[in-house]
């Protein structure tokens, strides 16, 4: 039990590592306002394997990570609120993925094969909507303590956060299936399968 | 991505290098809290001077502040001709349509221009004299009272840690797979979506797989060498609060009533 409590919390580090190296791979898309981000997926497929509650902690270590090693640096924290925001609550909620584990598994164990389908893009939308829904509350946040008085905040912060949400949330949901296909022991720990009965 | 440098911390020997992370880290935050206070030209004036010696006093070259604005250049371009010609108010010079050069409109992008300026130095500051290492230091520090709320404090230490020791590991490997991706004729960083998901799934499935291999090695080390969970257990990095410390945030209040004073 303590020796698969603390392989959680590894794993979980070494995820919240793995998103932000995978954060320093050249990625854009159309306008460079629109980014992709390709650490949600380890995140989701995290989530998914080990559920909701280390997902989210994993996330924030991850957001903290990028604070540290890119947001303070790169300048992004431009208002208390959006800084608080966008790099711990934005990333956090991107574990919320993980509370389909349970169905997730059964799904897998069973091979109900458009039932597991269905569910990982599921958890991709859950994943990706959550992180940007933070994004564009934090946008708007920004653009109320910067815009002129008057402008639509809100409008501007959906245009960019939304096109984010979209093509983040078609990448996660395709590699997350890509991933089941190759290899659907990324979503059953060791530890974890031992435990699921497959049904004869 | 082989000169890529994790943090941008600048190694030195200043008083800003030497001061608790945790002092910095909460100055800085404060910092960019009260610079909404500022609404006229003195008290802009003052914050400027402040970073300045700020900046002075860290022996850092100007020029490294001035290449960390660079990256939100454009953003701060954008901000800054919205709030020239979409305020109105006082003199107008020209008028066109919609837009419009007012005196108000002018002063307001002027002052957004050094919010954002002074924000960024602060910020990029911070990064330059603190390693990141000390920066998760003051982190888990500052989230220590999270604890009555049952937050997992020490958890979370541990695994900012094992997490900051692993992100060079894994991003040397993530340029390994990448280099014999593109020995193979991959393009990174180009094509459209789809072409981008097909060159990022031979990288992602054999990251995951040494992650979780990697993890469970570390776990089985771990509890070899006698880990226990993380209550009670001692430190080797052992933050400090001095006098300096106290002294910085006896500084940032009173800029907060020469602030609240030039209103």
């Amino acid at each position: 039990m303590q020796h698969q409590r603390l392989l959680i919390q590894i794993e979980g580090a070494i995820i919240a590592a793995f998103a932000m190296a995978l954060e320093y791979i050249p990625h854009t898309v159309g306008p460079s306002a629109i980014e992709v981000s390709f650490g949600i997926i380890p995140l989701v497929i995290y989530s998914l394997r080990r559920g909701a509650f280390p997902g989210m902690v994993s996330g924030l270590i991850w957001g903290i990570l990028d604070l540290i090693l890119r947001g303070l640096g790169n300048g992004s924290v431009l208002n208390v609120w959006q800084g608080l925001l966008e790099f711990t609550i934005a990333f956090m909620v991107v574990g919320l993925a993980g509370i389909l584990q349970h169905h997730l598994q059964t799904s897998i164990q069973h091979h109900t094969r458009v039932k597991t389908i269905i569910l990982l893009w599921i958890a991709g939308l859950i994943g990706t909507f959550t992180k940007y829904f933070c994004h564009f509350l934090a946008g708007a946040v920004y653009w109320g303590s910067y815009a002129p008085k008057g402008m639509n905040a809100w409008l501007y912060s959906l245009a960019v956060n939304g096109g984010s949400f979209l093509t983040s949330f078609i990448l996660t949901g395709a590699v997350l299936c890509i991933g089941l296909a190759m290899v659907p022991k990324l979503y059953l720990p060791k530890d974890m399968a031992l435990n699921i009965q497959p049904e004869k | 991505m082989n000169k890529l440098i994790l943090g941008r911390y600048i190694p030195g020997d200043s008083i800003l290098h030497r001061m608790d992370p945790r002092a910095k880290l909460l100055a800085s935050f404060y910092y960019i809290g009260i610079i909404f206070l500022a609404r006229t030209w003195q008290a802009y004036a003052l914050l400027l001077v402040f970073t300045l010696v700020l900046i002075g006093i860290s022996k850092i070259k100007l020029d490294f502040f001035i290449k960390g604005v660079k990256p939100l250049l454009w953003l701060i371009l954008f901000t800054v001709l919205l709030q020239i010609f979409f305020t109105r108010g006082g003199h107008v010079y020209w008028q066109w349509g919609f837009l419009s050069l007012t005196q108000y409109g002018l002063i307001n992008g002027a002052y957004i221009f050094m919010r954002f300026v002074l924000i960024i130095f602060m910020s990029t500051l911070l990064t330059l004299t603190t390693p990141p290492l000390s920066l998760a230091d003051a982190i888990e520090s500052i989230l220590k009272p999270l604890k009555v709320v049952h937050f997992p404090v020490y958890e979370v230490a541990l695994m900012l840690s094992i997490a900051l020791r692993f992100v060079p590991t894994l991003m040397d490997e993530t340029t390994k797979i990448m280099d014999a991706q593109r020995a193979r004729g991959v393009d990174f960083g180009e094509g459209n979506l789809f072409q981008q998901m097909k060159a990022i799934v031979p990288i992602l499935i054999p990251l995951f797989v040494s992650s979780f291999n990697r993890a469970d090695d570390l776990a089985t080390a771990m509890e070899a060498r006698g880990y226990q969970g993380g209550e009670g257990r001692s430190k080797y990095r052992i933050l400090k609060w001095r006098t300096k410390d106290t002294v910085a945030f006896i500084l940032m209040g009173l800029l907060t009533i020469a602030l609240i004073f030039l209103r």
